[in-house]
């Protein structure tokens, strides 16, 4: 089930958190509600910390990540870097970028094996996400936007595009991806989906207006189901009905 | 660029617009066009949204037969091709390109391209190149957009594209809604024949109310509101200061005028209130506090949420009726700019003027392929010999500039130096020509037999040597060696005034012509006279006239040599020269003012001498003058210090002793004697004595003998 949340009244959770298989990251809050929502449903599996980027809480758009590694921009503090490094996993590299785009979660979305660039991203960093992230990179837009990491959001299990994206494109990157694609919305309708939906592999979040039929959308192609409700609708479903008949 | 004949055509002539306005549709190149077609429908296809779609599609790689990029326009056969294609320089061209709005490249087309390409690297600085290369490659002009402008291109039913401004169908805040929705705005300007035009600004006011191409009613009106010189309203003047208002009788005029402009306007459109009403459109120009004018106050004359109002999407002028009626005039046109074609043609004329200035400004960059502003023009060539009718203005590209080299010669004066060459030196040779000519023209007068003919080149060089001895020496002044220079011969010959042999050798193979004032040095024709007065040379002025070197030939630059002299001597040395030679010379000619005899200058010695004299007397006395003020802010001061260093009590008996004195000086009586020195029995009462041990005295010379005396 994915969880409807809000960062100090705001539904863009994705500006100030990072959510990957191995790891999450919150900005720090006034209070410490927003990280209390990650930490009840992570913190048994992954780490949640508490962490800001060269000062600021706005994370999500400055990092970006997978199970394999964490890559900061440049105006990351030395602090921090060593914060982020004392309380991630081991195998989790974390690497500074020198990129001129420097909001790193805007302009690269990735999963644990895909990662799609902005087209204008230096050939370095492109060497440096293939190498920290262990990622195959594709230089990309989506819906002709260049900012990949703003309007897609990528687990293993799925993605979502932003809306505008057409048919065939959507099939030519799920074809790159080797992940099925939805075109779809969060919060009532933005197209800003990274800004609105945190997912990994089995929990998603999203701002507090995404609608129903938005969530729907999103827990099918992320596949974030809950176990027993998923076991009776699936692998019990066939003995059930076989039962009536 | 490309000179087109465009028709204009006034929106209210009926027969002429209906036919032009038959089936029209919007004009491909132009943005809007653009804007259209790639607008989402308003009608969103139901696959690409979530929100109340009936059935939820999922995009599966399963379902899609073959792996392909569409940015590049190839398939893929297996995984590990589709991953090596996305690292290909090739496919991220075409993602910027892309990205532009243009058409991929095929592989070949990169290829060729990247070889004059250093690399793509991946940033955004080689996005300049890509426009040229575009243009170059000729593509289908279906890439090529207009800018967006302030008019609207329509395609009709002739063929022709037809342009209006974007302001008469909509207002800034609407949006284009599709293709339809402009063409009936279009088709239905014409019925809407009332609009207002209103201009404001730098106190002018005027107004105008058309129906169709009548005017129904226009006011115009000016105050004096604008900054003189300063430029800019009062009223901004005095926002920006934060202090007080400036006081002066010019603002608070200009502020009152303000006041009373804005009122007057209320006013005014207040009374034409049901003409405004009836308005289907209101143009108006007002920026700044003007604004305020129309939209502020209590009451707005007009409401800033009103459909109607339109900017004037150009500079207007000078708020005038005349202005009004040209604004109107403008708005109202409609302009054929000919057919599809010569659109197009004309869109890419006006993006390449756009390209231009990119390439001015990478030849700056160093690490740039130098871009071909050649190749630029071939397709320019290319571009106009493709459009049938525009094949005179080809000559225009080919036109060069040709600079040519016209040297004027003075061979007609003398013939022997005509076949004189050019060397290298040119300011060296061309004094040299000048010399020579004007020598052997003298020469010519003077029917001396003409030996210059055996001059040689080595001639001339020798003979610079000569002139550059008689610069010399009037520059620094020394007779001797002119005199030798010149060939004039000496009565007192010294030692010292011996010239290296070699130098007279060359001396004497010179000729020198007996008019010195024809001998002329460097490039300005300046005469030895020039060069000694210059220099303050007293003595060469003086010897140089007295050989008959003429003060009133000009140099270049038609500067007689009196008014070159550096110093006041040196023009006298002129004037005494005239005095004593009243005829020699044309003096008026030589600006020289009046002789200088020696009377006249000993009068003006002794003048001198008198005043000077006068001066040194004032001087004294002043100082005399000084040094009693001196004396006398001496006393005071002992005094003073006197007075400070008695004791309070005796400061006290002194001023006693004063008020009784006076009391007594009043009565007329004789002063009473209160205190007598010590030493000689002078009076002293009423005055601050010099005292020691108690004793007082008249001065410290009686002190002095009292200790004295003492002792």
């Amino acid at each position: 089930m994915a969880i409807r949340c809000q960062f100090e009244g705001s539904n863009e959770i994705g500006v100030f958190a990072k959510l990957t298989n191995a790891y999450c990251l919150t900005g720090i809050g006034a209070s410490a509600n927003f990280y209390s929502i990650f930490e009840e449903q992570l913190s048994d599996t992954i780490p949640v910390v508490f962490t800001s980027i060269a000062g600021c809480r706005i994370i999500g758009t400055m990092v970006t990540g997978n199970r394999h590694g964490l890559l900061v921009p440049s105006t990351t503090t030395d602090t921090e870097l060593q914060l982020l490094r004392d309380h991630l996993p081991d195998k989790v590299k974390v690497q500074r970028i020198e990129e001129r785009l420097s909001a790193l979660g805007n302009v690269v979305v990735c999963n644990d094996y895909v990662a799609l660039v902005h087209p204008d991203i230096d050939r370095e960093t492109e060497e440096t996400i293939h190498d920290v992230l262990q990622v195959e990179v594709f230089r990309h837009t989506v819906a002709n936007n260049v900012l990949v990491g703003s309007y897609a959001v990528l687990s293993n299990q799925g993605g979502i595009v932003h809306p505008a994206t057409p048919t065939q494109e959507q099939d030519e990157l799920s074809m790159l991806l080797q992940v099925p694609l939805v075109a779809g919305t969060v919060n009532r309708g933005s197209n800003a989906l990274a800004a609105g939906l945190l997912v990994n592999d089995w929990a998603a979040f999203c701002g507090m207006d995404t609608t129903a039929t938005e969530l729907n959308v999103i827990e099918s192609i992320f596949k974030i189901n809950d176990a027993p409700q998923s076991a009776i609708s699936t692998t019990m479903r066939k003995a059930l009905i076989d039962s009536m008949t | 660029m490309v000179l087109k004949q465009i028709h204009r055509i006034s929106l209210w002539e009926k027969d002429m617009v209906a036919p032009i306005l038959a089936g029209i549709r919007l004009a491909p190149g132009s943005a809007e066009y653009e804007e259209v077609s790639t607008q989402p429908s308003s009608s969103p296809s139901k696959e690409h949204c979530s929100l109340g779609l009936p059935e939820f599609r999922q995009s599966l790689p399963i379902t899609v037969k073959e792996m392909r990029c569409s940015y590049c326009q190839t398939a893929f056969s297996d995984r590990q091709e589709q991953v090596n294609h996305y690292r290909l320089d090739w496919h991220r061209r075409n993602l910027q390109r892309s990205i532009q709005g243009k058409s991929p490249l095929t592989e070949e087309q990169f290829l060729n391209e990247s070889s004059d390409v250093s690399s793509i690297s991946g940033s955004e600085d080689s996005s300049n190149e890509d426009d040229d290369d575009d243009n170059i490659k000729g593509n289908e002009s279906s890439n090529q957009i207009l800018k967006r402008q302030a008019r609207l291109f329509l395609l009709n039913a002739d063929g022709n594209v037809i342009s209006l401004f974007r302001n008469i169908l909509f207002s800034a805040k609407c949006v284009m809604d599709g293709e339809l929705d402009v063409v009936q705005r279009v088709q239905a300007a014409p019925r809407r024949q009332n609009w207002a035009v209103i201009l404001l600004g730098g106190g002018h006011f005027a107004a105008a109310i058309f129906r169709g191409n009548e005017v129904v009613i226009h006011k115009t009106f000016h105050n004096y509101t604008v900054r003189a010189k300063q430029g800019g309203s009062q009223s901004s003047k005095d926002n920006q200061s934060a202090t007080a208002h400036l006081k002066s009788s010019g603002s608070s005029l200009r502020r009152y005028n303000e006041q009373s402009q804005r009122q007057h306007i209320q006013e005014l459109l207040e009374s034409w209130k049901t003409h405004l009403t009836k308005c289907d459109l209101i143009f108006y120009h007002a920026k700044h506090h003007n604004r305020m004018t129309l939209f502020g106050g209590k009451k707005p004359i007009l409401d800033n949420k009103d459909e109607r109002l339109r900017n004037i999407p150009f500079a207007t002028r000078r708020a005038k009726f005349s202005e009004v009626k040209r604004v109107f005039g403008l708005l109202s046109e409609i302009l054929v700019h000919g057919t599809e074609e010569e659109f197009r043609t004309m869109v890419k004329d006006s993006l390449i003027g756009e390209i231009k200035p990119n390439v001015k400004k990478k030849k700056g960059n160093v690490n740039k392929p130098e871009k071909k502003p050649k190749s630029m023009r071939k397709f320019f060539a290319n571009d106009r010999q493709s459009s049938d009718d525009e094949m005179e203005l080809e000559g225009d590209d080919d036109m060069e500039l040709v600079t040519s080299l016209c040297t004027l010669s003075t061979s007609e004066l003398g013939g022997p130096d005509s076949s004189f060459k050019r060397t290298k030196n040119r300011k060296f040779v061309e004094r040299q020509v000048r010399e020579n000519t004007k020598i052997k023209d003298k020469q010519r007068n003077t029917k001396m037999p003409t030996t210059s003919s055996e001059l040689n080149k080595e001639g001339y060089h020798l003979n610079t040597r000569v002139w550059d001895v008689v610069y010399t020496a009037c520059k620094t002044g020394n007779v001797e060696y002119l005199k030798l220079a010149l060939k004039i011969p000496s009565y007192n010959k010294t030692q010292d005034g011996a010239l290296p042999d070699e130098i007279m050798d060359l001396i004497e193979c010179t000729e020198i012509p007996s008019n010195l004032s024809c001998i002329t040095l460097g490039r300005k024709s300046r005469t030895m006279l020039h060069v000694a007065a210059e220099n303050g040379q007293k003595e060469i002025v003086w010897w140089l006239l007295e050989n008959g070197c003429d003060p009133s030939v000009a140099d270049a630059d038609k500067i007689v040599p009196f008014d070159t002299a550096s110093d006041k001597d040196t023009r006298n040395q002129f004037r005494r020269f005239m005095a004593q030679y009243p005829d020699k010379f044309d003096y008026k000619k030589a600006k020289v003012p009046s002789p200088l005899t020696p009377e006249h200058e000993a009068q003006q010695a002794a003048k001198l001498a008198e005043r000077r004299k006068a001066q040194r007397q004032v001087k004294l006395e002043r100082q005399k003058e000084k040094k009693l003020k001196e004396r006398e802010t001496m006393r005071e001061e002992e005094e003073m210090r006197r007075f400070l260093a008695l004791s309070d009590r005796e400061k006290r008996a002194l001023a006693a002793e004063r008020r009784f004195l006076q009391q007594q000086g009043k009565a007329g009586e004789q002063r009473p004697c209160l205190l007598r020195c010590f030493m000689c029995a002078l009076d002293i009462t009423g005055m601050v004595p010099f005292e020691y041990n108690e004793n007082k005295f008249c001065s410290t010379k009686c002190v002095k003998e009292h200790r004295m005396k003492k002792s």
